[in-house]
């Protein structure tokens, strides 16, 4: 038994102080603003946040310079910015049926910045989806510099300032690439999507070994589930990413890193699925072309199968045609060096261990290059999200060859040497590669203006199409006919013309499938041929041949963009002195039966002849048409008497019709014919 | 006003389940905190004296066995005491412990009695704490598999850190046994590995039943335990955090307590009442209204609610399934209402991968069929707690405030057979 006169607490309560219960806080006096502003700024003037800015405003520079005015407007662009706008101002992701054609999360995002700063704040709607882009790349430049500066410290050690080098080479090759800024430009998903990869691997890389905290490489599934949700196809890196997560986490809590990563990625992608089952369109919904309903499975099939189907490495693939008329002819230097370089780090990091973060930029880069060459279809912009792994790798297997050069003592030969190096780089590849862009493209990235024609045909149209015309346009007129900041000029009925046959709402609703409800066409002439033939379009073809142009536009080479108006009337009879020899002084009579083809244009309608000898109008009749009704068909008689004093010849005789708005110019050819004038 | 109620009963069981799954996640968030919470690897020699309470009723067939293995303890037998408490007319149990008290020579080992009321186990301690001697009490249950370094652990932790008190972990080890026992098990694996660590850090713990050391002298300045409270431990371990004492929790699997699950449903079920039942006790009491910071304050409001919450949401799930089904709702509004079951479906893995590493750590064969099994008894499982919750209510407004005891097998060292629990209250909680 222990004794009791021991004192139980005597050598333990000199053992145990306990701490204050409650920390007293102490009350700081704090410097005034102005202090603390320039204490701040002192503290960040480090050769990092110098290299950090340097790059960052290239990037900025190198973007935004000229982009309003090159590339043209492409199609996806406008049609990114109307499902934009529709997402917060419509309370519908898209103004159209939404067909799973992507996930909504990218136009998402942009419908926020639409609405943060108006529509047509930059002149139109794809301008200000241009600027998000530009700030988007900005921030994805950011986080490529601090994932090569993290990475290059394996070799360079972390006191090496030619770390923060290998981060601005690595923007500047991205940044100076056309190839890359030509696409980095578009208001593509694509572009949306690599910021979130970027962010991702950022994450991933750079915060989450400071504390190894699970909730940041979580936070790192979460980014890259925005991106697949922005652009599908970023989920081919979900695997390459799974094994990062398996390599980068501590091993305290590998098991939960792992498998809750893969678990946020897939419940996070899973939602878009959800939204699809909670629509009732996730499962087909019968056989056939025409369903009764979208459906995910449906399109995910259909995208699947697009695509020629030819393996790239033969003539007339998707890949090996994108490669000879887009891709080269931009820029060989990127994605040439870019592919030695992949493969030299592919090998460098398999061998040395020092090495391995060499692999950081391959593996996204081998899965997504596997993606291009599948065979399948590969749009001329697939090969921007392959470009930043390039611009990483070129960077980081630099900064290994440089690595010897960290070993120089003395600093401020270190800085000279950085310095140069980095001068070197800059003009090396902004020489190369804007000087062979400049062989095809007269340099025209920084200079050139491809938007022109697209931004005068909307001045004219929004000038001169009556206001409730039907007018079926390229995408990117969408929204700046529809809501242009003139209210009073505004088009309502401005369709995307692809949606004329696509989507059923507007072919069978809309247009009650005919093609003569149709007023105008405003369509790079061109892309829309190939859309007819290469998809089932039969109300957008019928009213194109049926159609004539009223203004051409300018566009880039080998383009045309034109306004075409379809035609009111359809001849089903005429007699006409064909063969007939004419004497000047000489009566004759054209006949011809008329039948409106649309409900619209038909009220004072009248009929114009024309006499032309070589171009030249040398007489002219009008006769005012009678009240047309749809339906029916309306005789029209010509009779006219030929001017005593014509000179023998060939003469064309043209007839057209026009309306009120003549005064405007517009005409519509009936009919042309020759006639023969003898004495 | 359909989609008002889904969207308000979602917020309600996002919320929960999100924190739930915070809090279950703790220490496994960054290697700092999992290393912060493991035993030392090296011991300081030792100093410290210890008096080892073991709380009896009834206990004839284990109790032996329990003395002999606390006194082979290494640890200086001069420098601590086992002090058996029984009610007097337990005597089998009495004549039990005084063999295995001689078994012992050299050892401390006394046998207190009382005859007094009431015959519950704050009563037990308490009149066992006022003939204790040593600086440092501490509690084991009569059928807890103790470690033999427990009170180097402790030592160490105690000399180094300047704490006056630390709860150990312990740890429920028959996974196998039932189908609740896999969410029993890591209820516990959860609470003593990752959210007791969060209540320390926050500074509102509500203390486990046994393996807790406490300053002698601390005790007596709160006068000892609450007789009159279901959930003594928690109680206690309220007040000490009202009074700001900072409180140690050390989980290590090398020197966790081991237990077992109660061996059939019903004694789960009551053994799952009483600590609600308990916990409600201590939230009328108000105590915890004392605790220093807001922080603290709202931790222990949640904490010490959580059964009333727990009630609720056993009759919102069934409820919220349905409307996800069967109601007509706009899409956003049908999306949010799924948020809740992604949650779920997360608790579940995060329970799977847990009991990957429980099996991992303490050397055990995970069976395939257990995975299944896991899986399905999860919902099962929320639903017998939420069972438990409602029956607490019922029984706190009803005014039955006994003791309803829980039986033991002793599956997690088979020699053993029925023996009663000492009783020991989480607030466990599952995901709802």
């Amino acid at each position: 038994m222990e004794e009791n006169y021991l004192d139980p607490d005597s050598e333990y309560e000199t053992a145990i102080t306990p701490r204050p219960a409650v920390q007293v806080r102490q009350r700081l006096v704090r410097p005034p603003m102005s202090r603390r502003m320039v204490a701040w700024l002192q503290s960040q003037w480090q050769l990092q946040n110098f290299w950090l800015l340097a790059a960052l405003v290239l990037a900025a520079v190198a973007h935004c310079w000229n982009m309003f005015a090159y590339p043209y407007l492409e199609n996806d662009e406008g049609l990114y910015a109307a499902q934009a706008n529709s997402v917060f101002n419509e309370g519908k992701l898209t103004p159209y049926t939404y067909w799973y054609d992507h996930p909504p999360v990218g136009w998402m995002q942009l419908g926020m910045w639409l609405r943060l700063t108006g529509l047509m704040t930059f002149g139109n709607a794809v301008n200000s989806g241009r600027v998000f882009i530009a700030i988007l790349y900005v921030i994805s430049c950011y986080f490529m510099f601090k994932l090569v500066v993290q990475f290059s410290q394996k070799w360079l050690g972390e006191t090496s300032s030619l770390r923060y080098f290998t981060g601005f080479a690595a923007v500047a090759v991205l940044s100076l690439s056309p190839l890359s800024q030509f696409f980095q430009r578009q208001v593509l998903l694509d572009n949306i999507m690599v910021m979130w990869v970027m962010a991702a691997f950022y994450i991933l890389f750079v915060r989450y070994p400071k504390e190894h905290n699970l909730l940041e490489l979580y936070g790192s599934g979460v980014a890259l589930s925005i991106g697949i949700l922005s652009k599908e196809i970023a989920i081919v890196y979900v695997p390459v990413m799974l094994w990062m997560v398996w390599w980068v986490a501590d091993r305290h809590h590998r098991r939960f890193a792992v498998l809750g990563w893969l678990a946020v990625v897939t419940s996070l992608v899973s939602v878009w699925f959800l939204y699809a089952m909670l629509k009732g369109e996730f499962l087909p919904s019968g056989s056939g072309v025409i369903s009764q309903h979208v459906s995910i499975i449906n399109t995910l099939e259909f995208q699947a199968g697009r695509g020629t189907g030819l393996p790239f490495w033969k003539p007339g693939s998707d890949f090996l045609s994108n490669w000879d008329t887009n891709w080269a002819t931009l820029d060989k230097f990127t994605p040439i060096v870019g592919l030695i370089s992949l493969s030299a780090s592919l090998v460098l990091g398999l061998i040395f261990k020092r090495l391995r973060v060499l692999l950081v930029p391959v593996l996204p880069a081998l899965v997504y290059a596997a993606f291009l060459l599948r065979g399948g279809i590969v749009l001329y912009y697939y090969i921007l999200p392959m470009l930043p792994w390039m611009a990483m790798s070129i960077a980081l297997l630099g900064s290994v060859l440089l690595s010897p050069l960290a070993h120089i003592r003395r600093p401020a030969l270190r800085k000279v040497i950085a310095v140069g190096a980095a001068l070197m780089v800059v003009l090396t590849i902004g020489e190369l590669a804007l000087w062979q862009a400049d062989s095809y493209y007269g340099n025209k990235l920084l200079t050139g203006d491809q938007t022109y024609g697209q931004r005068q045909a909307r001045e004219y149209v929004l000038n001169n199409v009556p206001n409730d015309a039907f007018i079926v346009a390229d995408d990117f007129f969408y929204l700046d006919l529809r809501q242009p900041v003139e209210a009073s000029k505004a088009k309502p009925e401005t369709q995307i013309y692809m949606k004329v046959d696509t989507d059923p709402e507007i072919g069978q609703q809309k247009l009650h499938g005919d093609w003569r409800n149709i007023d105008y066409m405003l369509v790079t002439l061109q892309q829309m041929q190939k859309d007819i033939q290469q998809r089932d379009l039969p109300i957008l073809n019928e009213a194109y041949q049926h159609s004539r142009v009223i203004k051409s536009f300018p566009s880039r080479e080998g383009w045309e963009l034109q306004l075409r108006q379809i035609e009111p009337l359809e001849i089903v009879g005429k007699s006409f002195p064909t063969g007939q020899v004419l004497r000047p002084g000489e009566n004759f009579q054209v006949q011809l039966a008329l039948t409106p083809v649309r409900d619209n244009h038909l009220s004072n309608l009248n009929m114009l002849l024309e006499l032309r000898r070589n171009g030249e109008k040398v007489g002219q009749d009008v006769v005012k048409v009678p009240q047309l009704t749809p339906g029916s068909t309306q005789n029209v008689d010509f009779k006219w008497t030929l001017p005593a004093n014509l000179p023998p010849g060939d003469y064309q005789i043209n007839i057209g019709a026009f309306d009120q708005t003549w005064q405007n110019g517009y005409m519509w050819k009936v009919l042309s014919e020759t006639l023969n004038v003898q004495n | 006003m359909l989609s008002l109620v889904v969207v308000f009963t979602s917020l309600f069981l996002i919320g929960q389940a999100a924190l739930s799954l915070y809090l279950s996640l703790y220490t496994w968030l960054t290697p700092a905190r999992g290393q912060r919470t493991k035993s030392p690897t090296e011991f300081e020699l030792p100093q410290l004296t210890f008096t080892a309470l073991l709380p009896c009723r009834h206990e004839e067939k284990v109790i032996r066995h329990t003395i002999n293995k606390v006194a082979r303890m290494n640890y200086p037998a001069d420098k601590f005491e086992i002090l058996i408490v029984c009610s007097y007319d337990d005597t089998e149990t009495i004549d039990e412990a005084y063999l295995g008290a001689l078994d012992n020579p050299g050892h401390n080992i006394r046998v207190i009695t009382f005859n007094d009321g009431p015959i519950n186990k704050p009563h037990g301690l308490n009149v066992a704490l006022a003939q204790s001697n040593k600086q440092v009490i501490t509690i084991f249950d009569a059928e807890d598999d103790v470690h033999p370094d427990i009170f180097n652990v402790v030592n160490t932790v105690m000399l180094r850190e300047r704490v006056r008190v630390v709860q150990c972990g312990v740890q429920l080890m028959n996974f196998t046994s039932h189908w609740y026992a896999i969410h029993n098990v890591l209820e516990y694996y959860f609470w003593f590995k990752s959210r007791l660590h969060f209540h320390a850090e926050v500074g509102m713990i509500p203390l486990g039943g046994n393996t807790v050391f406490m300053n002698r002298r601390l005790l007596n300045e709160i006068g000892g335990w609450d007789e009159n409270c279901l959930t003594e431990d928690a109680d206690i371990g309220v007040r000490l955090s009202a009074r700001g004492e900072p409180i140690r929790v050390v989980y290590d699997h090398l020197h966790a307590t081991r237990e077992e699950t109660p061996d059939t449903l019903g004694s789960f079920i009551k053994q799952r009442t009483r600590w609600h039942q308990g916990f409600i006790q201590v939230l009328r009491k108000g105590e915890w209204k004392q605790l220093p910071t807001r922080g603290q304050r709202l931790l222990a409001f949640y904490t010490l609610v959580y059964p009333l919450v727990q009630g609720v949401f056993t009759l919102l799930w069934p409820f919220s399934l349905l409307l996800m089904l069967f109601a007509k709702m706009s899409v956003p509004v049908a999306m949010f209402s799924y948020a809740a079951l992604y949650l779920m479906g997360f608790s579940l893995l995060f329970s799977v991968m847990a009991l990957m590493e429980f099996c991992k750590n303490y050397g055990l064969k995970l069976p395939l069929i257990i995975y299944l099994k896991a899986a399905l008894g999860f919902m099962p499982f929320q639903m017998v707690l939420g069972i438990s919750a409602l029956r607490a209510v019922w029984r706190t407004f009803a005014g039955q405030n006994n003791w309803e005891k829980t039986h033991h097998k002793g599956a997690h060292r088979p020699a053993l057979s029925e023996a009663a629990d000492g009783g020991m209250s989480l607030p466990f909680e599952g995901t709802n």
